[in-house]
């Protein structure tokens, strides 16, 4: 899957997931999104592997940590 | 040495003395325990492991799922499980590692306060509580929020101290030391977001040993997260071991 698509399925299921998310670029984070705490982390990990069909362990998932890694870390998953 | 059954515990008392005896759940067949405080976010953690091969995981989990036990569990890692790929399979997911670290020592570190104006205190009246929660809250609860009333209840009795680090008015770090026996656990080590990297959660962790020394403890344990391993590293804590936090993910 192209980087752009990815960047694209993402971004809607970080709108679906969070209220009021501002234009996404890759250095956004939790401090950036109100309601992106820890526990709407896994929520939108599990989202994400839900519309991918991949799996992140404990370590992927607690180090990523902005919309940038999130979806590099799903394009490497895609390969 | 402080071993790991000590340390968690340490961990299991704590949960069990916050929510009470009516508020604590224990299931016979699996070994497990469960705490919970009705209408309130947290506590609310199931206690303990069972191997991913044990039948009783099954109910459990289905317990989870139909809100019988709390949707959060505390369990102790083991690497030579697969746990956590059941867990997933389950819709269980590990959101966080603590590490269980421990300090044996019976003379006060006296660490020089990081600013003059710092003023380190035990909280002994109902009425400072409510800035001490709102600390905690902010700085380490996430959806789940601690209700004042919780901690209000604890005031007093003789397991728990709390302390906190006030700069003029604001309370800047938090931290609750609980005893079971002979040992102080040390929990709920906020500092608020502007002032990390001050030496803030170094001097009030000290403070509070150093308090606790007074009161005769020499043991101390406590669970980190990776962001406080280094404070508690540079003040002697050793890595004794490690806990998974699971939740059944659902809707918040």
């Amino acid at each position: 899957m192209e980087e752009t698509k990815v960047h694209k399925k993402v971004e809607e299921i970080f709108r679906r997931e969070f209220s009021n998310v501002p234009k996404l670029n890759e250095d956004i984070s939790s401090k950036d999104i109100a309601d992106w705490d820890s526990l709407r982390h896994v929520m939108l990990i599990t989202e994400i592997e839900k519309e991918f069909g991949i799996s992140f362990d404990l370590e992927d998932m607690l180090s990523m940590s902005t919309f940038g890694e999130i979806c590099l870390n799903v394009s490497k998953k895609i390969q | 040495m402080i071993d790991q059954k000590t340390i968690t515990g340490n961990l299991y008392a704590f949960y069990k003395a916050i929510v009470g005896r009516e508020n604590y759940i224990f299931e016979d067949s699996s070994g497990l325990e469960a705490v919970f405080l009705p209408d309130k976010a947290w506590p609310a953690y199931i206690l303990g492991n069972v191997s991913p091969s044990n039948p009783e995981l099954e109910k459990i989990i289905l317990k989870m799922k139909l809100g019988d036990l709390p949707q959060f569990w505390i369990r102790q890692m083991d690497k030579t499980d697969d746990f956590d790929q059941l867990a997933i399979k389950s819709g269980i997911r590990p959101i966080n590692k603590w590490l269980g670290m421990s300090l044996n020592i019976d003379v006060p570190f006296d660490i020089d306060s990081p600013s003059g104006d710092l003023i380190f205190e035990r909280i002994d009246s109902p009425d400072k509580m409510d800035s001490w929660v709102q600390r905690v809250n902010s700085e380490l609860m996430t959806s789940r929020k601690i209700t004042t009333e919780v901690f209000v209840e604890l005031l007093g009795r003789r397991e728990f101290d709390f302390f906190q680090l006030k700069l003029g008015n604001k309370v800047v770090s938090t931290l609750l030391m609980f005893y079971q026996k002979d040992v102080a656990g040390i929990y709920l080590v906020s500092t608020e977001k502007e002032f990390r990297g001050r030496g803030y959660g170094k001097f009030i962790t000290s403070k509070a040993i150093d308090y606790s020394i007074k009161k005769a403890y020499s043991n101390f344990v406590l669970h980190s997260t990776g962001l406080g391993e280094k404070i508690y590293s540079r003040l002697g804590f050793k890595h004794v071991c490690e806990y998974g936090i699971y939740w059944l993910v659902g809707k918040l």
